[in-house]
Formats: C-alpha cells, structure tokens, sequence
C-alpha cells in the first residue's frame, strides 16, 4: 500500500498540472455555454464538449507521456513492483481526473443552476442521456487505451489505440449494455475523418510536449487544451448525430402524440429524444403494451433506428390506425393485426402519393391524412369524420375537405368543405368553419351536421361560446357582436330565422358540449372562474346542477371532452379537464346518467379509456401513460415499465 | 548459498531482426567488482537490464543469488541496485523526492545512507533532476541505488559526465566502501582507466556471446600487466576482430 501510495504521488505530481487545468478549463466552458444556452442545445452541447475535452484531454496527457516512455518507463519498471503497480496508480489517476473533471462540470452547472438563466431550460437535462453515458463510457475507453499506451506501447501503436479507443470502443460497450439503442452505424460513418483528425492532434500535442521540453505545464496545457478546442466542436457534432439516430428509452422521452388502440390493449406512441436540439431532436414511435408496460418499435425493421415519425387516428370507437412515417416512407399499421396496410412511398410530395398496397376495402372508405381526423358523436347517435386535406373515393380522390358523415339510420354521406378552408372550434353538432372571403380576412359559417352543410345566418357570431347546434334548432348568443358576449343566450331555427328566449341558461353561463343524449354541460358564472357545473336539457326544459369534486383548486379554464367507453358500447363518459394557473391540469369525469363528478386527478392530457374503463392519461411530464380511476380518484403507472 | 551473486546461462536476446546477445553465459562471484567491456551496440545495458529481469530474453535464464529474476522480480529487485547511463526518474523530482518515493519500494532502505552518500558526492537534494547537471544526476541516481543497502549493484555507464574529482571521489570512496560491504558489483563501461582501477574481473561481450571472461590476469594472459588500460583496449580489440573473422 505504502508502495503505491508513493506511485499516486507521482502520477498526481506529474500531471498536477492537468488536474488542475482540465477542471477549471471544462467547468467554465461549461458556465459560458450554458449561461449562453437556448433550451436544449445546452443540455446536449455541454456534456459532449465535456467528454469530448475529456477523451482528447487523456490523449494528450498520454501524448505528454510518450516522450519518457522508454526512460520513465524503465524508472517504474526497474523497482520491485514494476509496472503493475504502476499501471494500478495510472488507473486511479485516470479516474481521480475522470471524477474531477466531471464533478468541476457539474459544479459549474449547479452554479447556472443556481443562477437560474431564462435562456436555459435547466429542468430539461436528462441525467442519463446527457450526463452520465458520455461521460463513462468515453471517459472511460479514452482512459484505457491512454493507460496502455502510456506504460507499454510504441507511439504509433499507442496512437492507434487511443484513437481506436475513443472512437470505436464506446460503442462496443454501448452495443453491451443497450443493444437496441445502438447507434454504431451512422458514427462509423465518420470515423475516416475522424481518426486522422484525432491522430494529428494527438501528435501535435505530442511535438509540442517534446519539442517545449517535455514539461507537465506546456505539453498538456498547450498540447491538450489545443486538441480540446479544435476538436470538441468536431465531437461534438459528431455526438450529436449520434444521438440524432439514438433510440432513447421509453419513459425520457417526451410523448407527443398517442393513439389507444383499448380492443388489443396496446396504445402506439410517438416519443421525442430527450437529446438534440428542441425541435431538431428525434422522434420515433413505438408501441406500448400497457398492461405490460413494455415497449416495441414499430419503424418496421428500422426499429432501432429514431425516424421522423407520427402518429394519426381513425377512431370510431373500433381500431385506431397509426401512420408511421420513416426514411423509406410512411406505413399504415392497423393496431389490432399490425399488418402493414399501405405504404407511402413519397414523403416529401404531394398527399396524392398514397398508394396503398393492399386492403381494397380500406382504400375504397377512406383516404385521409389521418394526422388530423376528429370524430364527433351525434345526438340520437351517429358520428361524423372530420378529415382535413382528405381525399375520398366519392370526390375522385380529389384532395379537400371533407366531413364523412355516418348517421344513425346507418345513411353515410360526404360533405365536401371549399378549398383552403379552416375547421376551427367545435358548436355543438357541427364545426366553425373559416374560409378565404373578398376584402376580408375570413368568412364564418357553421357546419350543421345535422342539416349535413354549411350554414351561415345573418346576425349570429360564428365564434365558440357564441353558438351550439343542438340539432334543428341553434343556442345562440342574442347580441352578434364581440361585446356581445355577455348578451342573454337564445333558441334560434336557422331555416326561418325564429328566435325564442331560454331561461334554462344565464348570460354568464358557457356551454362546454352537447351530449348524446342532446343535453348541454354548462359551466356556471365561467366569466369569474369556474363556480359550478349543470346540466342543461331543452327538449324536458330541466337544469340539473352538477357539484364540483372536492379538493379541486379554482379552476380558471376548463376543457370537456365526451370520449367512448370501449367495453360499453353506447357508454360514453364526459371527461372534464380543469386547468388552473397555478396548480396544473386536473380531470375528472361525470358518471353516465348520474351526473356527479368524480374525484379529481392531476394530469396533462387524457388518452381515452381502456376496455375495463379506466381513464389513460399522459402525466404531466408528458413521459409516462398513467391509468387512473377517476371514480376512486386513484391512478396507477401503465407506461412504461420495462 | 551460492558463490555466484549473477549467473546467466545461454542468454538470447533480438529487437526486431536483430539479434544483439546470441547465447551468452557468465557468472559474477558474490562480492566481486566484474566490468563488463564492449563496443557500441554490444548489448551491455541490454545484458545488464536482462539481470535485473526488466526485459525478458528470448531464451536462456538468468538467476541472481539464486533466484530467477523473471520468477522472484521482486525479491530479486529488492536486493539490487541499478544506475541507468542517464536519469530516468521523472525530472521534476528532487533527491529528497527520488529517495522518498524510492524508500516506499525498498524493505531496507536507510535514509541516513542515502543522506550520508549526498553529502560526500555533492549531489543538491533540493534541486529537480532536470535542472541538474548530468554529472549531478548520475550521482543522485547513484545514491538512490546505494541507499536500500543492495547485495547486488549494476551500474550502466555510471561514470558518464562525471568531473574528475567526482569520478575520484566515486572510485576512492564509494567503490571501496562497497568492496568491505561485499557487495557484488557488475558496471559496463568505455573507460578503460576507470575499468583497470575498479575490476577485479572482466567480460568482454563481442558478437553477441562473451568474448572473454575472468580475473584481469586471465583475460589479459599476465600476471601484472605494465598498463592496464592499454591491456584492456588491446584484448577488446582482439574480440571484435576475432568475432568479426568469424561473422564475415
């Protein structure tokens, strides 16, 4: 012990220097770029400027050993211990710096941290795929081959070996421990520019050791801090792109958009990298099994691989179907079979590339950008598909706007929309719709669904909370104009223009949604925060209170969804989302035919439910699927839990 | 115990292609002064590096009080000294330093020894190596391999960039102090004056194999030769001829 005490001295002693410098060279680095940082381009640049700095740091400290190789390492070899010893107390150098190096790093983020810059998003910063990856795996293989090299090789071949280490042998490690996430390929790519770069910055810190006398100060501080900066910008780019084909795990990465597939209990998601640059960063899809809470790619055999990637939807209460977009186009998957339906093999063009490859059936009903269906139930049944930019068989595949509307009598329709025009809020049984008008910024009107076109009525606002198609007749504000909004709500028969007056509603009150059964949720005295909930039904003329959910914070704006319940065919469950400033998003659900709200449960975004009836919602966090009973007001972890 | 402190047998040794010791053999009794005499690239640091079991031979064996040093490296190195023909310790350590981390090593290291040999060489203990003179250098290697008290010392052209005075106070001093301790001592050297003053026996390595080997008188084939040196010079010269008539 007291042996190789004598010999940590000495590596400490030797590369005092370099201790001390690398440290405050990377921390401060760290402290400009971060205070100079936009959003996530922080979080990744910094790391890999460190462990970039740090590999190409180790090579120049081993550079600034070979020029005493053959002496210094007969001075460690000649004693009674020989190398071995020695080679233990090189080891624990290298990671007395390793730790130092990093723990200066992260000292410096705190301190930004701490300093709280509005230009970074410090909370975005993922400990395992910013930080600690890059820093033990190349930290890590740029120190090995450095101690080989340092004790035992020839220059050239110690050279080889650093570099090799440092480009190639991360990735061997990488492919151990998380093969599915491997992003070897596309980092080989760069290994010819690569390895020349890296050899002659090694050997140029090397001359400059030698050549300056070979002192600790000039061969790591000149050599070192010269290799750091001509190459970490390099590395880093490379890192980058690394990352960019890197597959994080489920549950760091962000969830952008799911589709519910509750007949097979899977749900297919869209996930954003933790890493890149904010809009930049990758995206890939994957499909969860949420009684499982695994995961599998579904890129087809690029699953390993991050792709631009969607998701869309065509619910009707049956299957969900997902687009997948990759780099060898876009697939339709059918989430109960996942048998690939189409491909679309232009991604860049036009939408008239659809070309599907089987299931005539499927290309006969609908061909629709299926990023942007909204399906809207009808009072007494029935539903309607809002496709936007959809192309149907009935319009020869002409591209437009459309609504595919299905009744309950079993009738189907389209309603074709006018070019360029804009489906906005939802009125109750039908849409706002906006198009292009002559010397004005828009025209409104209203798509009656129950009328099956559009309507527009002199002296009604085509504006949400302004109107609700109840079905022959309209709810609609009585005074037209923006002041207006507090004007007494009204009965209004748009085929004749009759209005008659309601008392069933206040001119504070705001209808929230129509519901099957052809009643209206109102939110009570909406203009001063949300007081109190009802339930509205013009044909019996009943208002029936509904009370809030005990422990609920004011809530300030409320959203309300009605969603179906899978395992109930004609249940469908009026889900409310109460958003306050302060304390988040909240849901909760009224029981069918009951009318009693729920418990309340913070969350961000409510998926739908599965067979059993359980609300899935994406946490707050936009990482993980969560099952919640809103009856009890208990939730559980779905998503994931590999 | 063994008579012989170094013993090496058929010793084989290439650096690449090139085959510089081609089966040497020789014996160096327990406390004798044994010079080992060669020209340039006759393998003598490589010979003397092969006893201390810091290179491995291609073939043969090498034993030092009995034990093979590629075996028992660490008894062995505990036992002996070695000067390099340059400092090799790293440059920003002082004597304090080199004796300090070195006394870590060594069971029998004596500081007193060591501060005791500073003293009567001259060597600065508070001046880094790489600031040192070679001359100073050499010294301080010289009392950093004297300080564990070795049974064995192998010396690799210790004299170099030593001034007269100090050559004068190694010699007289040192070398005699080593002598009444018995220890056994092996130093290549080209200095045919200081080899004529120091050794009691001579090697001389020609052609990768030990050309001549013995007391002075047997190498020389007289009993007292008028000038050493000249002597000396003369049967080297006879060995790399010879060796050169029989390698054309």
């Amino acid at each position: 012990m007291r042996a190789l005490l004598a010999l940590a001295w000495v590596e400490v002693r030797t590369h005092r220097m370099a201790l001390g410098l690398y440290p405050l060279l990377l921390a401060g680095i760290t402290a400009i770029l971060a205070f100079q940082a936009s959003e996530r381009a922080a979080t990744v640049v910094v790391p890999i400027l460190l462990y970039s700095s740090l590999a190409y740091g180790l090579i120049a400290i081993a550079a600034e050993a070979m020029p005493r190789e053959g002496r210094t390492l007969l001075f460690f070899d000649r004693g009674p211990h020989g190398l071995s010893l020695a080679f233990v107390a090189k080891l624990g150098f290298a990671w007395l710096a390793l730790a130092g190096i990093v723990g200066m790093a992260w000292g410096a983020i705190a301190l930004v941290r701490a300093a709280n810059p509005p230009q970074a998003t410090w909370s975005a910063i993922s400990l395992r795929y910013d930080a600690v990856p890059p820093h033990v795996y190349w930290g890590a293989f740029a120190a090995v081959p450095w101690l080989v090299a340092s004790t035992a090789w020839s220059h050239r071949g110690a050279l080889a070996a650093l570099i090799a280490g440092c480009a190639l042998a991360p990735h061997a490690l990488w492919a151990l421990a998380d093969p599915r996430h491997l992003p070897v390929f596309p980092v080989l790519t760069h290994v010819p520019w690569l390895l020349p770069a890296g050899a002659g910055v090694a050997w140029t810190s090397f001359v400059l050791g030698r050549g300056r006398g070979g002192s600790c100060l000039r061969a790591v501080g000149l050599g070192s801090a010269a290799a750091a900066c001509l190459l970490a910008p390099l590395w880093g780019q490379l890192g980058w792109w690394a990352y960019r084909f890197a597959v994080p795990a489920p549950g760091d990465s962000l969830i952008l958009d799911a589709v519910l597939a509750p007949e097979s209990g899977f749900a297919y998601v869209t996930l954003q990298s933790p890493l890149g640059g904010g809009p930049r960063s990758p995206t890939f899809a994957v499909r969860a099994d949420l009684a499982r809470g695994t995961s599998e790619g579904i890129g087809g055999k690029d699953s390993h691989v991050a792709v631009p990637v969607w998701t869309g939807r065509r619910n009707a209460g049956a299957s969900a179907t997902v687009v997948v977009g990759g780099r060898s186009g876009e697939r339709l998957l059918d989430s109960a079979t996942r048998a690939e339906l189409g491909l679309r093999t232009d991604v860049a063009g036009a939408r008239e590339a659809w070309s599907w490859a089987a299931d005539p059936g499927l290309r006969a009903r609908i061909d629709v950008d299926l990023r942007a269906v909204t399906l809207r139930a009808l009072p007494g049944g029935g539903a309607a598909w809002l496709a936007l930019a959809a192309a149907t068989r009935e319009a020869e595949r002409r591209l437009g706007l459309a609504v595919h509307l299905c009744r309950a009598d079993g009738r189907e329709s389209v309603l074709p929309l006018p070019a360029n025009a804009i489906v906005g809020d939802e009125a109750g049984a039908g849409w706002i719709v906006l198009r292009p008008g002559v010397g004005a910024p828009w025209q409104r009107a209203i798509l009656d669904l129950h009328r099956g076109r559009l309507v527009e009525v002199a002296g009604v606002e085509a504006r949400r909370d302004h109107v609700v198609v109840l079905g022959r007749e309209w709810l609609v504000r009585a005074d037209a104009t923006a002041a207006g909004s507090d004007a007494p709500w009204v009965l209004l028969d748009p085929d004749t223009g009759t209005r008659r007056p309601t008392k069933l509603l206040a001119a504070h009150d705001r209808p929230l949604t129509l519901g099957t059964d052809g009643s209206v949720l109102v939110a009570e005295r909406a203009d001063r925060g949300l007081r109190g909930l009802a339930r509205v039904d013009f044909a019996t003329g009943v208002r029936a209170p509904i009370a809030l959910p005990q422990g609920l914070p004011a809530a300030e704006v409320l959203h309300v969804s009605e969603l179906p319940v899978p395992a109930q065919e004609s249940a469908r469950r009026c889900v409310l989302a109460f958003s306050t400033a302060r304390d988040g998003t909240w849901v909760a659900s009224l029981r069918t035919g009951q009318d009693r709200c729920t418990p309340a449960l913070r969350a961000h975004e409510l998926l739908g439910f599965d067979r059993d009836g359980g609300a899935l919602l994406i946490d707050h966090n936009r990482t993980h699927i969560l099952r919640a009973d809103l009856d009890r007001g208990t939730w559980q972890l779905a998503w994931p839990r590999e | 115990m063994s008579e012989t402190a170094i013993r090496i047998q058929g010793i084989h040794h290439r650096y690449g292609r090139k085959a510089v010791l081609c089966g040497v053999d020789l014996e160096v009794p327990v406390g004798s002064v044994t010079v080992l005499l060669g020209t340039n690239g006759a393998g003598k640091t490589t010979l003397l590096r092969l006893a201390l079991g810091a290179l491995r031979p291609g073939g043969g064996r090498v034993e030092v009080h009995g034990l093979d040093v590629l075996r028992h490296t660490r008894v062995v190195r505990e036992q002996v000294g070695y000067v390099p023909d340059a400092p090799d310790a790293p440059g920003w350590m002082t004597l304090r330093d080199l004796c300090r981390f070195l006394a870590a090593h060594y069971p029998t290291w004596d500081q007193r020894h060591a501060d005791g040999l500073a003293g009567q060489l001259g060597v600065p203990t508070r001046t880094r190596l790489d600031r040192m003179s070679k001359g100073e250098g050499m010294k301080a290697m010289l009392v950093a391999a004297l300080a564990p008290r070795p049974r064995t010392l192998l010396l690799d052209e210790p004299f170099g960039g030593l001034d007269p005075l100090a050559r004068g106070a190694v010699l007289a001093g040192v070398f005699s102090a080593l002598r009444d301790e018995g220890t056994t001592v092996l130093v290549s050297t080209h200095e045919l004056d200081v080899a004529a003053r120091l050794a009691e026996r001579v090697a001389i390595l020609a052609g990768g194999r030990i050309a001549r080997a013995g007391t002075v008188a047997e190498v020389l084939g007289q009993d007292e030769p008028a000038r050493v040196p000249e002597a000396l010079e003369a049967a080297l010269a006879e060995s790399v001829a010879a060796d050169a008539g029989g390698h054309p």
